[in-house]
Protein backbone atom coordinates (compact mmCIF):
# COMPACT_ATOMS: atom_id res chain seq x y z
CA UNK A 1 0.00 0.00 0.00
CA UNK A 2 1.27 3.42 -0.89
CA UNK A 3 2.31 5.66 1.94
CA UNK A 4 0.05 8.55 0.90
CA UNK A 5 -3.20 6.56 1.27
CA UNK A 6 -2.21 5.52 4.77
CA UNK A 7 -1.40 9.09 5.69
CA UNK A 8 -4.80 10.18 4.36
CA UNK A 9 -6.56 7.46 6.36
CA UNK A 10 -4.76 8.44 9.53
CA UNK A 11 -5.84 12.05 8.93
CA UNK A 12 -9.48 11.07 8.43
CA UNK A 13 -9.37 8.81 11.50
CA UNK A 14 -7.95 11.56 13.71
CA UNK A 15 -10.44 14.11 12.39
CA UNK A 16 -13.35 11.76 13.09
CA UNK A 17 -12.21 11.13 16.65
CA UNK A 18 -11.73 14.84 17.31
CA UNK A 19 -15.15 15.73 15.92
CA UNK A 20 -16.86 12.97 17.91
CA UNK A 21 -15.11 14.15 21.05
CA UNK A 22 -16.26 17.72 20.37
CA UNK A 23 -19.80 16.55 19.61
CA UNK A 24 -20.00 14.47 22.78
CA UNK A 25 -18.43 17.13 25.03
CA UNK A 26 -20.85 19.72 23.67
CA UNK A 27 -23.77 17.30 24.01
CA UNK A 28 -22.90 16.61 27.66
CA UNK A 29 -22.81 20.29 28.53
CA UNK A 30 -26.11 21.00 26.71
CA UNK A 31 -27.97 18.08 28.27
CA UNK A 32 -26.62 18.82 31.76
CA UNK A 33 -27.60 22.47 31.50
CA UNK A 34 -30.92 22.39 29.71
CA UNK A 35 -32.35 18.94 30.48
CA UNK A 36 -30.99 18.08 33.91
CA UNK A 37 -30.57 21.68 35.13
CA UNK A 38 -27.22 20.96 36.68
CA UNK A 39 -23.98 22.87 36.67
CA UNK A 40 -21.04 21.38 34.89
CA UNK A 41 -17.58 22.33 33.71
CA UNK A 42 -15.71 21.81 30.46
CA UNK A 43 -13.23 19.52 32.21
CA UNK A 44 -16.06 17.36 33.56
CA UNK A 45 -17.62 17.19 30.08
CA UNK A 46 -14.37 16.20 28.45
CA UNK A 47 -13.73 13.63 31.20
CA UNK A 48 -17.16 12.11 30.56
CA UNK A 49 -16.42 11.99 26.81
CA UNK A 50 -13.16 10.12 27.24
CA UNK A 51 -14.57 7.66 29.78
CA UNK A 52 -17.59 6.95 27.58
CA UNK A 53 -15.77 6.76 24.24
CA UNK A 54 -13.20 4.44 25.69
CA UNK A 55 -16.13 2.30 26.91
CA UNK A 56 -14.88 2.48 30.50
CA UNK A 57 -18.38 3.61 31.51
CA UNK A 58 -17.91 5.03 34.96
CA UNK A 59 -14.71 5.61 36.76
CA UNK A 60 -14.45 5.48 40.53
CA UNK A 61 -17.00 6.75 43.11
CA UNK A 62 -19.31 9.62 42.42
CA UNK A 63 -19.17 8.80 38.75
CA UNK A 64 -19.99 11.58 36.37
CA UNK A 65 -23.05 10.41 34.49
CA UNK A 66 -26.52 11.43 33.27
CA UNK A 67 -29.65 10.89 35.26
CA UNK A 68 -32.27 11.77 32.64
CA UNK A 69 -33.52 9.43 29.93
CA UNK A 70 -32.37 11.75 27.19
CA UNK A 71 -28.97 11.67 28.83
CA UNK A 72 -28.92 7.88 28.88
CA UNK A 73 -29.95 7.78 25.21
CA UNK A 74 -27.16 10.23 24.39
CA UNK A 75 -24.67 8.03 26.29
CA UNK A 76 -25.77 5.01 24.26
CA UNK A 77 -25.31 6.90 20.99
CA UNK A 78 -21.85 8.09 21.97
CA UNK A 79 -20.79 4.58 23.01
CA UNK A 80 -22.06 3.10 19.74
CA UNK A 81 -20.37 5.76 17.62
CA UNK A 82 -17.21 5.41 19.70
CA UNK A 83 -17.13 1.65 19.26
CA UNK A 84 -17.83 1.96 15.54
CA UNK A 85 -15.05 4.44 15.01
CA UNK A 86 -12.57 2.47 17.06
CA UNK A 87 -13.37 -0.84 15.33
CA UNK A 88 -13.56 0.51 11.80
CA UNK A 89 -10.57 2.75 12.40
CA UNK A 90 -8.44 -0.10 13.69
CA UNK A 91 -9.35 -2.27 10.72
CA UNK A 92 -8.83 0.43 8.11
CA UNK A 93 -6.01 2.48 9.55
CA UNK A 94 -4.05 0.76 12.28
CA UNK A 95 -4.12 -2.61 10.45
CA UNK A 96 -2.64 -1.45 7.13
CA UNK A 97 -0.30 0.88 8.96
CA UNK A 98 1.07 -2.01 11.04
CA UNK A 99 1.27 -4.21 7.95
CA UNK A 100 3.25 -1.54 6.20
CA UNK A 101 5.59 -1.14 9.14
CA UNK A 102 6.22 -4.88 9.22
CA UNK A 103 6.83 -4.97 5.47
CA UNK A 104 9.29 -2.09 5.68
CA UNK A 105 11.06 -3.67 8.64
CA UNK A 106 11.53 -6.97 6.82
CA UNK A 107 12.78 -5.21 3.67
CA UNK A 108 16.33 -3.95 3.29
CA UNK A 109 16.71 -0.32 4.32
CA UNK A 110 15.63 2.23 1.72
CA UNK A 111 17.84 1.99 -1.36
CA UNK A 112 20.04 5.03 -1.59
CA UNK A 113 20.57 5.41 -5.31
CA UNK A 114 23.89 7.12 -6.06
CA UNK A 115 23.47 10.63 -7.45
CA UNK A 116 25.94 10.30 -10.30
CA UNK A 117 29.41 9.15 -11.34
CA UNK A 118 28.55 5.70 -10.02
CA UNK A 119 28.85 2.19 -11.44
CA UNK A 120 25.79 -0.01 -12.03
CA UNK A 121 26.36 -3.76 -11.73
CA UNK A 122 23.78 -6.12 -13.22
CA UNK A 123 23.20 -9.83 -12.53
CA UNK A 124 24.60 -12.33 -10.08
CA UNK A 125 27.41 -14.63 -11.18
CA UNK A 126 30.59 -16.03 -9.69
CA UNK A 127 32.27 -12.72 -10.61
CA UNK A 128 29.80 -10.43 -8.85
CA UNK A 129 31.29 -10.52 -5.37
CA UNK A 130 34.78 -9.81 -6.59
CA UNK A 131 33.55 -6.87 -8.69
CA UNK A 132 31.59 -5.44 -5.73
CA UNK A 133 34.60 -5.82 -3.45
CA UNK A 134 36.89 -4.11 -5.94
CA UNK A 135 34.57 -1.16 -6.40
CA UNK A 136 34.46 -0.90 -2.63
CA UNK A 137 38.27 -0.96 -2.38
CA UNK A 138 38.45 1.82 -4.98
CA UNK A 139 35.83 3.77 -3.07
CA UNK A 140 33.57 4.09 -6.09
CA UNK A 141 29.84 4.40 -5.49
CA UNK A 142 27.86 1.54 -6.97
CA UNK A 143 24.44 -0.06 -7.15
CA UNK A 144 23.60 -3.69 -7.88
CA UNK A 145 20.60 -4.91 -9.90
CA UNK A 146 19.36 -8.50 -9.86
CA UNK A 147 15.94 -9.94 -10.55
CA UNK A 148 16.19 -12.92 -8.25
CA UNK A 149 19.37 -13.07 -6.15
CA UNK A 150 20.21 -16.32 -4.32
CA UNK A 151 19.84 -16.20 -0.54
CA UNK A 152 23.55 -15.98 0.21
CA UNK A 153 23.83 -13.00 -2.13
CA UNK A 154 20.95 -11.19 -0.43
CA UNK A 155 22.63 -11.79 2.92
CA UNK A 156 25.91 -10.46 1.56
CA UNK A 157 24.28 -7.35 0.10
CA UNK A 158 22.42 -6.58 3.33
CA UNK A 159 25.37 -7.21 5.63
CA UNK A 160 27.62 -4.94 3.53
CA UNK A 161 24.83 -2.39 3.04
CA UNK A 162 25.36 -2.43 -0.71
CA UNK A 163 22.58 -0.47 -2.44
CA UNK A 164 20.62 -2.84 -4.65
CA UNK A 165 17.46 -3.04 -6.67
CA UNK A 166 15.40 -6.19 -7.06
CA UNK A 167 14.32 -5.91 -10.67
CA UNK A 168 14.91 -7.00 -14.23
CA UNK A 169 18.00 -5.20 -15.57
CA UNK A 170 16.91 -5.77 -19.17
CA UNK A 171 13.98 -3.38 -18.57
CA UNK A 172 14.67 0.30 -19.01
CA UNK A 173 12.59 1.32 -15.98
CA UNK A 174 14.90 -0.72 -13.73
CA UNK A 175 17.93 0.99 -15.22
CA UNK A 176 16.26 4.37 -14.73
CA UNK A 177 15.73 3.48 -11.07
CA UNK A 178 19.48 2.93 -10.78
CA UNK A 179 20.01 6.45 -12.18
CA UNK A 180 21.62 5.27 -15.41
CA UNK A 181 21.32 8.78 -16.82
CA UNK A 182 24.12 9.97 -14.56
CA UNK A 183 26.10 6.74 -14.13
CA UNK A 184 29.79 6.53 -15.01
CA UNK A 185 29.64 2.97 -16.29
CA UNK A 186 27.63 -0.21 -16.39
CA UNK A 187 28.94 -3.71 -15.65
CA UNK A 188 26.94 -6.71 -16.89
CA UNK A 189 27.75 -10.15 -15.49
CA UNK A 190 24.84 -12.33 -16.64
CA UNK A 191 24.61 -14.97 -19.36
CA UNK A 192 25.78 -13.88 -22.80
CA UNK A 193 22.25 -13.35 -24.10
CA UNK A 194 21.11 -11.41 -21.00
CA UNK A 195 24.22 -9.26 -21.22
CA UNK A 196 23.58 -8.47 -24.88
CA UNK A 197 20.00 -7.47 -24.08
CA UNK A 198 21.03 -5.21 -21.19
CA UNK A 199 23.62 -3.57 -23.48
CA UNK A 200 20.90 -2.84 -26.04
CA UNK A 201 18.56 -1.40 -23.40
CA UNK A 202 21.26 0.70 -21.76
CA UNK A 203 22.61 2.08 -25.05
CA UNK A 204 19.12 3.17 -26.03
CA UNK A 205 18.90 5.29 -22.88
CA UNK A 206 22.50 6.47 -22.84
CA UNK A 207 24.29 5.99 -26.18
CA UNK A 208 27.54 7.22 -24.61
CA UNK A 209 27.64 4.93 -21.57
CA UNK A 210 30.73 2.83 -20.93
CA UNK A 211 29.67 -0.84 -20.66
CA UNK A 212 31.88 -3.68 -19.50
CA UNK A 213 30.49 -7.15 -20.08
CA UNK A 214 31.63 -10.61 -19.05
CA UNK A 215 31.37 -13.36 -21.65
CA UNK A 216 31.22 -17.13 -21.20
CA UNK A 217 31.62 -18.28 -24.80
CA UNK A 218 34.53 -16.50 -26.44
CA UNK A 219 32.87 -16.41 -29.86
CA UNK A 220 30.03 -14.31 -28.42
CA UNK A 221 32.40 -11.42 -27.87
CA UNK A 222 31.58 -9.82 -31.22
CA UNK A 223 27.85 -10.07 -30.54
CA UNK A 224 28.25 -8.24 -27.23
CA UNK A 225 30.40 -5.58 -28.87
CA UNK A 226 27.77 -5.09 -31.53
CA UNK A 227 25.07 -4.87 -28.82
CA UNK A 228 26.97 -1.92 -27.39
CA UNK A 229 29.53 -3.23 -24.90
CA UNK A 230 32.65 -1.07 -24.72
CA UNK A 231 34.78 -3.90 -23.36
CA UNK A 232 34.16 -7.65 -23.20
CA UNK A 233 36.08 -9.76 -20.71
CA UNK A 234 36.30 -13.53 -20.43
CA UNK A 235 37.47 -14.78 -17.03
CA UNK A 236 38.40 -18.11 -18.66
CA UNK A 237 40.75 -16.47 -21.12
CA UNK A 238 42.37 -14.43 -18.34
CA UNK A 239 42.89 -17.54 -16.21
CA UNK A 240 44.26 -19.53 -19.16
CA UNK A 241 46.76 -16.83 -20.06
CA UNK A 242 47.81 -16.44 -16.44
CA UNK A 243 48.53 -20.17 -16.18
CA UNK A 244 50.56 -20.13 -19.39
CA UNK A 245 52.45 -17.00 -18.25
CA UNK A 246 53.41 -18.69 -15.01
CA UNK A 247 54.51 -21.89 -16.76
CA UNK A 248 56.66 -19.86 -19.17
CA UNK A 249 58.04 -17.54 -16.44
CA UNK A 250 56.76 -14.50 -18.25
CA UNK A 251 56.71 -11.09 -16.64
CA UNK A 252 53.28 -10.50 -15.39
CA UNK A 253 51.07 -7.55 -14.59
CA UNK A 254 48.47 -8.14 -11.94
CA UNK A 255 46.00 -6.29 -9.79
CA UNK A 256 46.73 -6.13 -6.09
CA UNK A 257 44.15 -4.30 -4.04
CA UNK A 258 43.60 -0.96 -5.67
CA UNK A 259 46.71 -1.01 -7.82
CA UNK A 260 47.82 -2.70 -11.01
CA UNK A 261 51.38 -3.74 -10.41
CA UNK A 262 54.33 -4.88 -12.42
CA UNK A 263 56.97 -6.30 -10.12
CA UNK A 264 57.33 -3.59 -7.47
CA UNK A 265 55.84 -0.82 -9.58
CA UNK A 266 52.28 0.41 -9.43
CA UNK A 267 50.45 1.73 -12.47
CA UNK A 268 47.98 4.62 -12.14
CA UNK A 269 46.10 6.97 -14.40
CA UNK A 270 45.65 10.69 -13.89
CA UNK A 271 43.69 13.20 -15.92
CA UNK A 272 45.28 16.56 -16.62
CA UNK A 273 42.96 19.41 -15.68
CA UNK A 274 42.99 22.92 -17.18
CA UNK A 275 44.92 24.51 -14.29
CA UNK A 276 47.49 21.75 -13.86
CA UNK A 277 51.06 23.05 -14.12
CA UNK A 278 51.81 20.15 -16.47
CA UNK A 279 49.25 21.21 -19.08
CA UNK A 280 50.86 22.56 -22.22
CA UNK A 281 54.28 21.09 -21.57
CA UNK A 282 55.94 18.12 -23.22
CA UNK A 283 56.83 15.04 -21.23
CA UNK A 284 60.45 16.12 -21.52
CA UNK A 285 60.00 19.78 -20.51
CA UNK A 286 57.79 18.81 -17.59
CA UNK A 287 60.72 16.78 -16.31
CA UNK A 288 58.51 14.19 -14.66
CA UNK A 289 61.01 11.34 -14.86
CA UNK A 290 63.82 13.59 -13.67
CA UNK A 291 61.97 15.16 -10.74
CA UNK A 292 59.88 12.25 -9.49
CA UNK A 293 61.45 9.08 -10.87
CA UNK A 294 58.03 7.96 -12.11
CA UNK A 295 57.77 6.85 -15.73
CA UNK A 296 54.98 7.92 -18.08
CA UNK A 297 54.22 4.69 -19.89
CA UNK A 298 51.18 5.92 -21.77
CA UNK A 299 49.20 8.96 -22.73
CA UNK A 300 45.59 9.05 -23.84
CA UNK A 301 44.35 11.89 -26.00
CA UNK A 302 40.91 11.90 -27.51
CA UNK A 303 40.24 8.27 -28.35
CA UNK A 304 43.69 6.82 -28.56
CA UNK A 305 45.93 5.33 -25.89
CA UNK A 306 49.53 5.76 -26.93
CA UNK A 307 51.96 3.56 -25.05
CA UNK A 308 55.63 4.34 -24.41
CA UNK A 309 55.17 7.89 -25.76
CA UNK A 310 58.14 9.89 -27.03
CA UNK A 311 59.59 12.50 -24.63
CA UNK A 312 58.38 15.26 -26.98
CA UNK A 313 54.74 14.24 -26.69
CA UNK A 314 52.59 17.21 -25.59
CA UNK A 315 50.51 17.09 -22.41
CA UNK A 316 47.18 18.82 -23.03
CA UNK A 317 44.31 19.55 -20.66
CA UNK A 318 42.05 16.50 -20.81
CA UNK A 319 44.90 14.10 -21.57
CA UNK A 320 45.15 11.12 -19.30
CA UNK A 321 48.61 10.06 -18.24
CA UNK A 322 49.45 6.46 -17.41
CA UNK A 323 52.11 6.62 -14.73
CA UNK A 324 54.25 3.83 -13.38
CA UNK A 325 56.34 4.01 -10.24
CA UNK A 326 56.89 3.03 -6.64
CA UNK A 327 54.33 4.48 -4.24
CA UNK A 328 56.84 7.19 -3.26
CA UNK A 329 57.40 8.18 -6.89
CA UNK A 330 53.66 8.25 -7.52
CA UNK A 331 53.15 10.51 -4.52
CA UNK A 332 55.71 13.02 -5.76
CA UNK A 333 54.12 12.85 -9.20
CA UNK A 334 50.74 13.68 -7.69
CA UNK A 335 52.35 16.71 -6.06
CA UNK A 336 53.48 17.95 -9.49
CA UNK A 337 50.08 17.34 -11.01
CA UNK A 338 47.98 19.53 -8.75
CA UNK A 339 47.74 23.30 -9.04
CA UNK A 340 50.02 24.86 -6.38
CA UNK A 341 47.31 26.34 -4.10
CA UNK A 342 45.58 23.04 -3.42
CA UNK A 343 48.78 21.18 -2.71
CA UNK A 344 47.78 20.53 0.89
CA UNK A 345 44.75 18.44 0.02
CA UNK A 346 47.03 16.21 -1.97
CA UNK A 347 45.57 12.81 -1.26
CA UNK A 348 41.99 13.82 -1.82
CA UNK A 349 42.89 15.77 -4.91
CA UNK A 350 44.60 12.72 -6.33
CA UNK A 351 41.39 10.75 -6.06
CA UNK A 352 39.23 13.39 -7.67
CA UNK A 353 41.70 13.66 -10.50
CA UNK A 354 41.30 10.03 -11.10
CA UNK A 355 37.54 10.30 -11.10
CA UNK A 356 37.87 12.99 -13.75
CA UNK A 357 40.10 10.63 -15.62
CA UNK A 358 37.49 7.93 -15.54
CA UNK A 359 34.84 10.22 -16.87
CA UNK A 360 37.12 11.45 -19.60
CA UNK A 361 37.83 7.89 -20.63
CA UNK A 362 34.27 6.72 -20.47
CA UNK A 363 32.37 9.50 -22.11
CA UNK A 364 34.04 11.40 -24.87
CA UNK A 365 33.07 15.03 -24.95
CA UNK B 1 64.45 -14.90 -27.17
CA UNK B 2 65.37 -15.71 -23.63
CA UNK B 3 61.82 -16.64 -22.69
CA UNK B 4 61.55 -19.27 -25.37
CA UNK B 5 64.75 -20.91 -24.24
CA UNK B 6 63.30 -21.30 -20.80
CA UNK B 7 60.10 -22.61 -22.27
CA UNK B 8 61.76 -25.24 -24.40
CA UNK B 9 63.74 -26.51 -21.44
CA UNK B 10 60.66 -26.96 -19.36
CA UNK B 11 58.52 -30.02 -19.95
CA UNK B 12 54.94 -28.96 -19.45
CA UNK B 13 51.89 -31.20 -19.04
CA UNK B 14 48.44 -29.67 -19.49
CA UNK B 15 45.48 -31.62 -18.03
CA UNK B 16 41.85 -31.07 -18.79
CA UNK B 17 40.62 -29.37 -21.85
CA UNK B 18 38.14 -26.95 -20.38
CA UNK B 19 37.60 -23.41 -21.69
CA UNK B 20 40.61 -22.38 -19.63
CA UNK B 21 42.64 -25.32 -20.92
CA UNK B 22 41.89 -24.32 -24.49
CA UNK B 23 43.42 -20.89 -23.84
CA UNK B 24 46.45 -22.40 -22.08
CA UNK B 25 47.06 -24.66 -25.09
CA UNK B 26 46.71 -21.71 -27.46
CA UNK B 27 49.18 -19.61 -25.47
CA UNK B 28 51.73 -22.41 -25.15
CA UNK B 29 51.44 -23.21 -28.86
CA UNK B 30 52.00 -19.54 -29.74
CA UNK B 31 55.04 -19.44 -27.48
CA UNK B 32 56.31 -22.62 -29.19
CA UNK B 33 56.63 -24.29 -25.82
CA UNK B 34 57.10 -28.02 -25.48
CA UNK B 35 54.04 -29.53 -23.87
CA UNK B 36 51.91 -32.64 -23.64
CA UNK B 37 48.15 -32.36 -23.48
CA UNK B 38 46.02 -34.91 -21.62
CA UNK B 39 42.36 -34.76 -22.47
CA UNK B 40 39.50 -37.25 -22.85
CA UNK B 41 38.62 -35.61 -26.15
CA UNK B 42 42.11 -34.92 -27.39
CA UNK B 43 41.32 -36.70 -30.66
CA UNK B 44 38.81 -34.01 -31.56
CA UNK B 45 41.45 -31.30 -31.37
CA UNK B 46 43.72 -30.76 -34.26
CA UNK B 47 47.12 -29.19 -34.50
CA UNK B 48 48.57 -30.40 -31.24
CA UNK B 49 51.98 -31.96 -31.65
CA UNK B 50 51.66 -34.23 -28.65
CA UNK B 51 48.38 -35.06 -27.03
CA UNK B 52 47.18 -38.03 -25.05
CA UNK B 53 43.60 -39.21 -25.08
CA UNK B 54 42.54 -40.09 -21.58
CA UNK B 55 41.63 -39.12 -18.08
CA UNK B 56 44.32 -37.34 -16.07
CA UNK B 57 42.95 -38.73 -12.81
CA UNK B 58 44.37 -42.12 -13.81
CA UNK B 59 47.91 -42.91 -12.79
CA UNK B 60 48.95 -44.72 -15.97
CA UNK B 61 47.82 -41.80 -18.12
CA UNK B 62 49.94 -39.32 -16.12
CA UNK B 63 52.90 -41.71 -16.28
CA UNK B 64 52.37 -42.09 -20.02
CA UNK B 65 52.52 -38.32 -20.39
CA UNK B 66 55.91 -38.39 -18.71
CA UNK B 67 54.99 -36.88 -15.35
CA UNK B 68 58.23 -38.19 -13.79
CA UNK B 69 60.39 -36.17 -16.19
CA UNK B 70 58.14 -33.11 -16.38
CA UNK B 71 58.86 -29.77 -14.69
CA UNK B 72 55.46 -28.14 -14.76
CA UNK B 73 51.93 -29.52 -14.65
CA UNK B 74 49.00 -27.25 -15.43
CA UNK B 75 45.65 -28.68 -14.44
CA UNK B 76 42.47 -26.90 -15.44
CA UNK B 77 39.73 -29.52 -15.23
CA UNK B 78 36.15 -28.38 -15.04
CA UNK B 79 35.81 -28.73 -11.25
CA UNK B 80 37.99 -27.99 -8.24
CA UNK B 81 37.48 -31.57 -7.01
CA UNK B 82 39.01 -33.12 -10.13
CA UNK B 83 41.87 -30.62 -10.04
CA UNK B 84 42.60 -31.47 -6.39
CA UNK B 85 42.63 -35.16 -7.26
CA UNK B 86 45.04 -34.68 -10.17
CA UNK B 87 47.31 -32.49 -8.01
CA UNK B 88 47.59 -35.09 -5.24
CA UNK B 89 48.21 -37.88 -7.73
CA UNK B 90 50.82 -35.95 -9.71
CA UNK B 91 52.65 -34.69 -6.62
CA UNK B 92 52.82 -38.29 -5.39
CA UNK B 93 54.37 -39.45 -8.67
CA UNK B 94 56.82 -36.55 -8.88
CA UNK B 95 57.34 -34.44 -5.74
CA UNK B 96 59.56 -31.95 -7.63
CA UNK B 97 56.81 -31.03 -10.06
CA UNK B 98 55.67 -27.40 -10.13
CA UNK B 99 51.89 -27.54 -10.22
CA UNK B 100 49.74 -24.70 -11.47
CA UNK B 101 45.99 -24.89 -11.25
CA UNK B 102 42.83 -22.87 -11.50
CA UNK B 103 40.53 -22.30 -8.51
CA UNK B 104 36.94 -21.83 -9.56
CA UNK B 105 35.64 -21.21 -6.06
CA UNK B 106 37.49 -18.70 -3.95
CA UNK B 107 36.90 -21.01 -0.97
CA UNK B 108 38.83 -23.88 -2.56
CA UNK B 109 42.08 -21.97 -3.16
CA UNK B 110 43.48 -22.97 0.21
CA UNK B 111 42.40 -26.57 -0.27
CA UNK B 112 44.15 -26.75 -3.64
CA UNK B 113 47.30 -25.29 -2.11
CA UNK B 114 47.03 -27.83 0.66
CA UNK B 115 46.75 -30.57 -1.96
CA UNK B 116 50.12 -29.47 -3.34
CA UNK B 117 49.48 -26.77 -5.93
CA UNK B 118 52.34 -24.28 -6.15
CA UNK B 119 50.12 -21.59 -7.57
CA UNK B 120 46.36 -21.32 -7.79
CA UNK B 121 44.89 -18.90 -10.32
CA UNK B 122 41.44 -17.86 -9.06
CA UNK B 123 39.44 -17.41 -12.26
CA UNK B 124 36.54 -15.44 -10.76
CA UNK B 125 38.86 -13.08 -8.87
CA UNK B 126 40.90 -12.46 -12.00
CA UNK B 127 37.81 -11.78 -14.12
CA UNK B 128 36.13 -9.65 -11.46
CA UNK B 129 39.18 -7.48 -10.87
CA UNK B 130 39.71 -6.90 -14.55
CA UNK B 131 36.06 -5.95 -15.05
CA UNK B 132 36.08 -3.56 -12.08
CA UNK B 133 39.32 -1.98 -13.29
CA UNK B 134 37.84 -1.38 -16.72
CA UNK B 135 34.98 0.50 -15.06
CA UNK B 136 37.18 2.59 -12.78
CA UNK B 137 40.52 3.13 -14.47
CA UNK B 138 40.02 2.20 -18.13
CA UNK B 139 43.48 3.33 -19.26
CA UNK B 140 45.26 1.22 -16.67
CA UNK B 141 43.01 -1.74 -17.54
CA UNK B 142 43.67 -1.25 -21.23
CA UNK B 143 47.39 -1.22 -20.58
CA UNK B 144 47.21 -4.40 -18.51
CA UNK B 145 45.14 -6.04 -21.26
CA UNK B 146 47.67 -5.14 -23.89
CA UNK B 147 50.44 -6.66 -21.81
CA UNK B 148 48.61 -9.79 -20.69
CA UNK B 149 45.93 -10.47 -23.28
CA UNK B 150 46.99 -9.31 -26.69
CA UNK B 151 50.75 -9.16 -26.08
CA UNK B 152 50.84 -5.96 -28.14
CA UNK B 153 53.01 -4.60 -25.38
CA UNK B 154 55.66 -6.90 -24.00
CA UNK B 155 58.01 -6.93 -21.10
CA UNK B 156 61.35 -8.52 -21.85
CA UNK B 157 64.65 -9.18 -20.12
CA UNK B 158 67.64 -7.84 -22.06
CA UNK B 159 70.94 -9.10 -20.68
CA UNK B 160 73.81 -6.81 -21.61
CA UNK B 161 76.60 -8.74 -23.29
CA UNK B 162 80.23 -7.91 -22.60
CA UNK B 163 80.59 -5.90 -25.79
CA UNK B 164 77.33 -4.00 -25.36
CA UNK B 165 77.44 -0.38 -26.47
CA UNK B 166 75.27 0.52 -23.47
CA UNK B 167 77.78 -0.82 -20.99
CA UNK B 168 79.37 1.78 -18.72
CA UNK B 169 76.91 4.48 -19.68
CA UNK B 170 74.22 6.20 -17.69
CA UNK B 171 70.71 5.34 -18.88
CA UNK B 172 70.24 8.87 -20.28
CA UNK B 173 73.48 8.56 -22.28
CA UNK B 174 72.53 5.18 -23.64
CA UNK B 175 69.59 6.84 -25.47
CA UNK B 176 67.58 3.63 -25.26
CA UNK B 177 64.27 5.51 -25.06
CA UNK B 178 65.16 7.83 -27.94
CA UNK B 179 66.49 5.16 -30.28
CA UNK B 180 64.13 2.26 -29.60
CA UNK B 181 61.13 3.80 -27.88
CA UNK B 182 61.43 1.30 -25.08
CA UNK B 183 60.93 2.16 -21.42
CA UNK B 184 63.45 0.66 -19.04
CA UNK B 185 61.24 -0.25 -16.11
CA UNK B 186 63.85 -1.97 -14.00
CA UNK B 187 67.50 -2.97 -14.02
CA UNK B 188 68.72 -6.14 -12.35
CA UNK B 189 72.25 -5.51 -11.15
CA UNK B 190 74.61 -7.49 -8.97
CA UNK B 191 73.45 -5.43 -6.00
CA UNK B 192 69.82 -6.27 -6.68
CA UNK B 193 66.82 -5.07 -8.64
CA UNK B 194 66.45 -1.31 -9.21
CA UNK B 195 62.81 -0.57 -10.01
CA UNK B 196 62.11 2.49 -12.20
CA UNK B 197 65.77 3.52 -12.39
CA UNK B 198 66.74 7.19 -12.57
CA UNK B 199 68.30 8.44 -15.77
CA UNK B 200 71.73 8.78 -14.16
CA UNK B 201 71.96 5.08 -13.26
CA UNK B 202 75.05 3.59 -14.88
CA UNK B 203 74.52 0.18 -16.46
CA UNK B 204 77.22 -2.39 -16.85
CA UNK B 205 77.75 -5.59 -18.79
CA UNK B 206 76.02 -8.50 -17.13
CA UNK B 207 73.14 -6.30 -15.98
CA UNK B 208 69.67 -7.24 -17.14
CA UNK B 209 67.42 -4.48 -18.41
CA UNK B 210 63.72 -5.12 -18.00
CA UNK B 211 62.10 -3.19 -20.84
CA UNK B 212 58.55 -2.41 -21.85
CA UNK B 213 57.54 -1.89 -25.45
CA UNK B 214 56.03 -3.32 -28.60
CA UNK B 215 57.38 -6.62 -29.97
CA UNK B 216 59.10 -4.71 -32.81
CA UNK B 217 60.85 -2.37 -30.38
CA UNK B 218 62.04 -5.35 -28.37
CA UNK B 219 63.29 -7.04 -31.53
CA UNK B 220 65.23 -3.86 -32.38
CA UNK B 221 67.09 -3.73 -29.09
CA UNK B 222 67.84 -7.45 -29.24
CA UNK B 223 69.31 -6.99 -32.70
CA UNK B 224 71.38 -4.05 -31.44
CA UNK B 225 72.71 -6.18 -28.60
CA UNK B 226 73.53 -9.06 -30.92
CA UNK B 227 75.34 -6.90 -33.46
CA UNK B 228 77.81 -5.55 -30.93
Amino acid sequence: MADSTIVRRVQIFSLTIISIALFSTLGYIIIKFFVEDQRTTLVEAFYWTIVTLSTLGAYGNGAIAFESEIGLAFTTIVVIIGLGVVFLGTANVIGPWMEDRIRVASLPPEVSVPKGGHVIICCHSELTREVLQDLDIHNVEHIFIEKDPPEEMTGYLNSREIPHILGDPTKSETLFKANIEKAMSLIVLGSDSTNAFICLTAKKIRPDIHIISSVSTQTNEKILLRAGATKVISPWVLAGIKLADQALHRHDVSYVGEVAILGELGIHEYAICEDSPLAGQTLFSAGIAHKTGATIIGIRREDELKLTPSPYEKIKPGSILLVMGTSKQIDSFKAMLAPPEVEKEQTEKGNSHRINGKKGGGQPG
Amino acid sequence: MAKKEVASLARIIVCGHSRIGRKVVEELTNAEADFVLIDPEADKLHGQQSSLIGDATQEHILLGAGVKEADVLITCASTDEINAFIIILAKDLNPNLTILTVGRNVESIELLQGAGADNVVPSSVLGGRSIAKHAIEPQVAEFVDRVTLTHKIQIADIKLCSSSSFSGKALSESKIREETGLSVIAVRQKSGLVPNPKSDLVIHKGDTLIVLGSPEQIRTIMKMEREQ
